[in-house]
């Protein structure tokens, strides 16, 4: 006999006078008169309830019907309750031990409501199966009982089956492979906390398998020996929406869920979004960053866009006025890339910043690595953010129509997700700002002629189909359009070529194709198609004109096998080609970082063109191997990467460890080389040189994870990174323009501590600490010097306390040190030009003061029946700290102001939910 | 880039009302350059030179009080290839012409270089400073090295790096020429204010603190706009274009709605208001109005982009 065993619950629920295989005749009498209507007319409700039974003495005397003198033909018909939700009782472990099975007959009462608000039980069976019985009956929910139309009280012999199973062969797996395992946590949406008595149940699809649990009081669950296969898991609660998530169970290993419900009382609402986070399998990489998107998307200062929030994780410097550059571990920013779904993303922000091209409502998952990250990634040496998105109803409670609509003073937006058959999801979402009716309003007419004020927009659309239960196939589209452009009729400022047409468009629209396979059972298949048109246009005045068209095919496809235990295998390739056009007119390139050409006007410098069609081609193959020693995990990986404008090959071997110390502290460590192309323009030929060579990095990293107590964890890393073959500027940029002469150093420690809700912690808490330092030297000739956006003490802590009746109240505090500023010694008049050209300062940069800033964020939501309303305001410099974000100097470099940052801006929002 | 955009936010800042910004270049508060006009020996109105020829810089000076002797030392060499940014002479390359003038003056400031007969670069390189206020170093391979110090001793040191075309035989730029200049639609002729400590005694437009803002005209010649080759568009092609002039104006009060003004296309005339001191500029209070009014100069060029350039100067008289 098994010592796991299979419950079964009884289907020996009848009325007490109804022919059922449990219960009988002898119970009747302790029955009678025990109901009473809603309405109070208990006798009525007796005689009623009596008189519409099978029409025997016992069903009778079993309903107390004993007023009797109603007319049989006068009455409504009468229904019996039905069980809505069951909850499976804890099987008491001594019985368990003891090989004992028991059937505990019982009576409940329910009421109109359909709870049971008494319960007895009939035949005592002992041993704790009459305890554990009540418990969880008295926690079943019925529909009620009814007479035609009308609710009414009822009472029921129940019998609940306590039974031990021999475990059955599975038909799934013939030689018997081991068995997989399904644990995870239900968790409260709104706060985190943990729901106990949950229903889950977990079905195969062919359903020739079908679990029941239920949670404990932590929200936790379990089900064991689950054959190897696709399951759909369902999970409900009393006051709580319910979910369904499809899940791979691999055999041998075990697959962890967190799942979160929208509360759902009769007085609320019925739970309209919610979300899924899945817990993957144990990371590739040293450092991946996850917080909840649930948490991001509520972080102050961010108006609720997840994405925003990323610049509060370690690693991450704060860019110049809260722009959307990603600055990671002391990178330049385009050394590090965005992902959607293992696909670079041309552009992650509007404007530079203002809020992300995509709605955070449809993300699954945020994974950032700051550094020695796995071989899948590649051409970026310094770091990773790759976004998931997840299915459309995949967090809604049931399948039908949901959606959410959201207006704020700089942008609407709407989404809608929807069934497509039994087999298909689809979403879609649409944004647009309204930046272009605030411009219009503040800028003068007389001084700027708009002909397209800024306005932005972008779009996502989502289907999803499960054609076999092996293949999943998801096909999304997503785009994003920003666009500016004024006239100045006269020079703006101190330079006289700064006049006429001054505008930037940035276009795209791509189709993503993403196919998961599984191949058998330890084997699976992903591959990923996307392509697509990215548009940028740029122009300043007579002497500036930028107009490139990219054509973009990526492609990806990944095989992760599992060969034994201890052994798991991946390999992968990744490819993008992108026949581009590109046309430039305007002053010779800088070098991307570190170059002081900028400072001057652009009058009287030497006018480069530069038209090409060409094609870049940058493929790539991976192998990655996760080896599994005792509690000792390897993960070495090889990539091997061509980039054909440069004609150039590229190696970069990578290994990671883990050593799992206890169950609640692990150690990890990594080296490896990164490798990156030059950009485009670095390597053009007639705009740079085609002769440059990949950027190379070595990337190490050592630390530790630490859960201190539960919801409550600390992450410390250091880290070093030597960086080589740099693209620099040539002195004078003359030709070949750039060269590989550059390097680089950069190192530091993270500090991470995050503080999640639980039942008796109604706030969520995050910590974030980086010190570090990043330098560079141009040129072997030359002294090292710091980094552009180099950020000694970046401190962040976010908090957010959830209140009573729907409130929620949070704060975000920064503390960081200011960039490194460049002074001038004076300036060389050009008379021809009336132009002034710094000349810059040697020796050791300034910097900007101490950059601090608070930011609130206040909503409070209501909840209808079916949707809810929310009301937000987020405000960023609570304060109105004066942050210095730069210096400007006077046209002739003698003088100087500092430049400060945004000042307080309050953002007000309202946000539907269906 | 990253100072276009710090200008760029910080103008439109104080377009709303907030943020600090530095004193607009249009404002003379010390003395300064504020252009050259160029001509070629024997050709005055050419400002390209042949090989052979001598090209011939008079730099134009403003300043809020009293012009300052200087001194300089300017020498023309072969530019060194560079793309941007500051330009150096050629490495190894002696300068063929050397500007010196140790003993401060009050003498216009004048540069050449005598172009060589075999010389096969587009343009000529200027290089040097000038001292206001002071004798300038005579250590030239200090200048050509880039140090920023010109003066010897005291003096302001105000370091000087220009480009000028060496013509060819079919494209020789001639410099424009400036018509009418007008204030508050009268013609505002020319009065030497050089040294006057107010306007007692002279000729002058009058206007008062407070007043309205009043309008600067200035013209050119449908002449001096002249057609030539360069390349237009993206991918580039060679095409017969109009110069495209444009005025500048510097002053030494009040507040210039800008400082440069392009002459649009099928114009010979631009308009640019001027308003007088108020009691909303924030520096109102230091301002100091002698009796019989305060001498405000106003020097204006007009420049064709092509080294062509052609300067006046103007004054009124502020009273209270």
């Amino acid at each position: 006999m098994s010592d796991l065993p299979l419950f079964r619950f009884s289907l020996l629920l009848s009325l007490l006078l109804g022919a059922s295989t449990f219960g009988g005749s002898h119970a009747l009498a302790q029955d009678e008169g025990a109901f009473g209507a809603s309405s109070g007319d208990e006798e009525e409700e007796e005689g009623a309830f009596g008189a519409d039974s099978a029409g025997d003495e016992e069903e009778e005397g079993g309903f107390g019907a004993s007023s009797g003198g109603e007319d049989d033909e006068a009455e409504p018909q009468l229904y019996p309750p039905e069980l809505e939700q069951f909850v499976e009782a804890e099987y008491p472990a001594a019985a368990r031990e003891a090989g004992l099975e028991a059937t505990v007959e019982l009576v409940l009462t329910i009421a109109v409501d359909g709870v049971v608000t008494d319960a007895q039980v009939v035949t005592p069976r002992g041993n704790g199966f009459d305890e554990a019985a009540l418990d969880a009956v008295r926690r079943f929910r019925f529909r009620p009982a009814r007479r035609g139309d009308e609710a009414i009280a009822a009472r029921v012999r129940y019998g609940y089956v306590f039974e031990l199973r021999e475990p059955e062969p599975d038909p799934l797996i013939p030689d018997a492979p081991p068995p997989g395992r399904l644990e995870g946590r239900v968790l409260a949406a709104e706060d985190g906390q943990p729901i106990g008595r949950a229903e889950v149940i977990v079905t195969s699809e062919d359903e020739s398998i079908a679990r029941r649990v239920v949670t404990d009081d932590s929200g936790t669950f379990r089900v064991d020996e689950l054959p190897g296969g696709s399951y759909l898991v369902r999970i409900t609660a009393d006051e709580y929406g319910g979910l369904s998530s499809q899940e791979e169970i691999v055999s041998g290993e075990v697959t962890d869920l967190t799942l979160r419900l929208n509360v759902m009382t009769a007085d609320t609402d019925n739970g309209a979004f919610g979300a899924t986070a899945r817990v993957d399998p144990p990371p590739r990489e040293v450092t991946r960053r996850t917080i909840p998107r649930e948490q991001l998307t509520s972080i102050p200062g961010t108006r609720g866009d997840a994405l925003r929030a990323v610049e509060i994780l370690p690693g991450v410097a704060r860019p110049p006025f809260g722009g959307g550059a990603l600055i990671v571990r002391g990178s330049a920013p385009q050394d590090s890339q965005t992902f959607f779904e293992g696909i670079p993303v041309p552009l992650l922000y509007h404007f530079g910043g203002l809020t992300s091209v995509v709605n955070s409502r449809l993300l699954n998952r945020i994974d950032f690595y700051p550094g020695n990250f796995s071989a899948r990634y590649g051409r970026k040496i310094g770091g990773i953010l790759d976004v998931g998105f997840r299915d459309p109803l995949s967090t809604s409670r049931d399948r039908g129509l949901h959606g959410v609509a959201e207006l704020s003073v700089i942008d609407a937006s709407l989404l809608a997700e929807f069934p497509l058959g039994e087999d298909g999801e689809a979403a879609f979402s649409f944004r647009r700002s309204f930046i272009d009716v605030v411009f219009n309003n503040v800028i003068p007419d007389d001084l700027l002629s708009v002909t397209a004020a800024p306005v932005y927009y972008d779009y996502q659309a989502f289907l999803t189909w499960r054609p076999t239960e092996n293949d999943r196939l998801r096909l999304f589209g997503y785009g994003s359009s920003d666009r500016f452009e004024i006239i100045v009729p006269d020079s703006f400022g101190d330079d006289p070529e700064v006049s006429g047409s001054l505008g930037f468009t940035t276009r795209f629209n791509f189709a993503h194709l993403e196919w998961e396979h599984r191949v058998d059972e330890r084997t699976e298949i992903d591959t990923d198609f996307q392509m697509g048109t990215t548009l940028l246009d740029f122009g300043l005045g007579q002497l500036i004109s930028f107009q490139g068209r990219f054509n973009q095919i990526f492609m990806r496809s990944e095989l992760r096998h599992r060969a034994n235990d201890n052994v798991r295998l991946i390999m992968g390739f990744d490819s993008f080609s992108i026949p581009f056009t590109l046309n430039y007119r305007g002053p010779a390139l800088d070098q991307q970082e570190g170059g002081t050409r900028g400072d001057s006007n652009l009058s009287g410098q030497e006018t480069v063109f530069f038209s090409t069609q060409a094609t870049a081609f940058r493929p790539a193959v991976y192998v990655e191997t996760e080896l599994t020693l005792g509690d000792v995990r390897l993960v070495p990986g090889l990539r091997l990467d061509y980039a054909r404008e440069i004609d150039a090959f590229n190696f970069d071997p990578r290994i990671s460890g883990f050593w799992q110390v206890t169950e609640n502290f692990r150690l990890k460590a990594g080296a490896g080389l990164y490798s990156q192309p030059p950009e485009f323009q670095e390597s053009a030929e007639g705009l740079g040189n085609p002769n440059l060579d990949w950027i190379h990095s070595l990337h190490t990293g050592f630390g530790f994870d630490w859960d201190v107590v539960e919801g409550f964890n600390v992450g410390l890393e250091g880290f070093f990174k030597y960086l080589w073959d740099r693209v620099v500027a040539t002195p004078g940029g003359v030709p070949p323009r750039f060269d590989n002469a550059g390097i680089g150093r950069i190192y530091g420690m993270e500090l991470s501590a995050r503080l999640q809700p639980t039942e008796d912690r109604p706030f969520f808490g995050y910590l974030s600490y980086t010190l570090s330092r990043s330098e560079r030297r141009d040129r072997p000739e030359e002294d090292w010097r710091l980094f552009d956006f180099d950020q000694t003490h970046i401190f962040t802590i976010a908090f957010s306390y959830r209140f009573p009746r729907n409130w929620e109240v949070g704060g975000t505090l920064r503390l960081v040190s200011g960039n490194p500023t460049t002074g001038f010694a004076g300036s060389v008049y050009d008379p021809n030009f009336d132009s002034h050209i710094g000349i810059p300062l040697m020796g050791p940069r300034g910097r900007n003061p101490l950059f601090n800033r608070l930011d609130i964020r206040i909503e409070k939501k209501w909840i209808f029946d079916n949707w809810r309303l929310a009301l937000f305001l987020d405000i960023q410099n609570v304060y109105n700290q004066a942050n210095q974000e730069g210096v400007l100097f006077s046209y002739d470099f003698r003088e100087s102001v500092p430049v400060q940052g945004l000042p307080i801006l309050p953002a007000l929002g309202i946000r539907g939910e269906l | 880039m990253l100072r276009r955009l710090l200008v760029t936010l910080t103008a439109l800042s104080a377009l709303v009302g907030c943020g600090e910004t530095v004193d607009p270049s249009w404002l003379v508060k010390y003395q300064r350059m504020i252009g050259a006009v160029a001509s070629v020996d024997g050709d005055e109105m050419r400002t390209s030179p042949l090989p052979g020829e001598t090209l011939r810089l008079q730099m134009i000076q403003a300043n809020n009080e009293a012009i300052e002797p200087v001194s300089w030392v300017v020498i023309a060499c072969r530019p060194a290839p560079s793309t941007t940014g500051i330009a150096f002479c050629e490495q190894g390359a002696a300068p063929f012409t050397i500007n010196l003038q140790v003993a401060p003056t009050l003498d216009p400031i004048e540069f050449t270089a005598e172009i060589p007969e075999d010389y096969d670069l587009p343009t000529v390189l200027f290089l040097g400073g000038v001292c206001v206020g002071g004798s300038v170093s005579t250590d030239i391979a200090g200048f050509m090295n880039g140090s920023t110090n010109i003066c010897d001793g005291e003096g302001d040191s105000q370091l000087i790096a220009t480009q000028y075309a060496v013509a060819s035989p079919e494209d020789m730029n001639r410099r424009p020429e400036l018509g009418d200049i007008t204030f508050a639609g009268e013609t505002w002729e020319q009065v030497d204010v050089e040294g006057a400590e107010s306007c007692v005694g002279l000729d002058l437009p009058s206007v008062a603190v407070e007043d309205m803002e009043l309008e600067i005209g200035a013209a050119t010649t449908e002449a001096s706009i002249e057609r030539f080759s360069e390349l237009v568009g993206n991918p580039p092609v060679l095409e017969e274009v109009d110069e495209r002039l444009y005025f500048s104006v510097v002053t030494t009060e009040g507040q210039l709605e800008r400082q440069y003004s392009n002459v649009a296309e099928g114009e010979t005339e631009i308009i640019v208001e001027w308003k007088p001191p108020s009691s909303e500029d924030a520096d109102f209070d230091e301002l100091v109005i002698p009796d019989g009014g305060k001498v405000v100069r106003f020097w204006m060029v007009l420049r064709d982009r092509r080294g062509g350039a052609i300067a006046t100067e103007r004054a009124l008289c502020l009273t209270r």
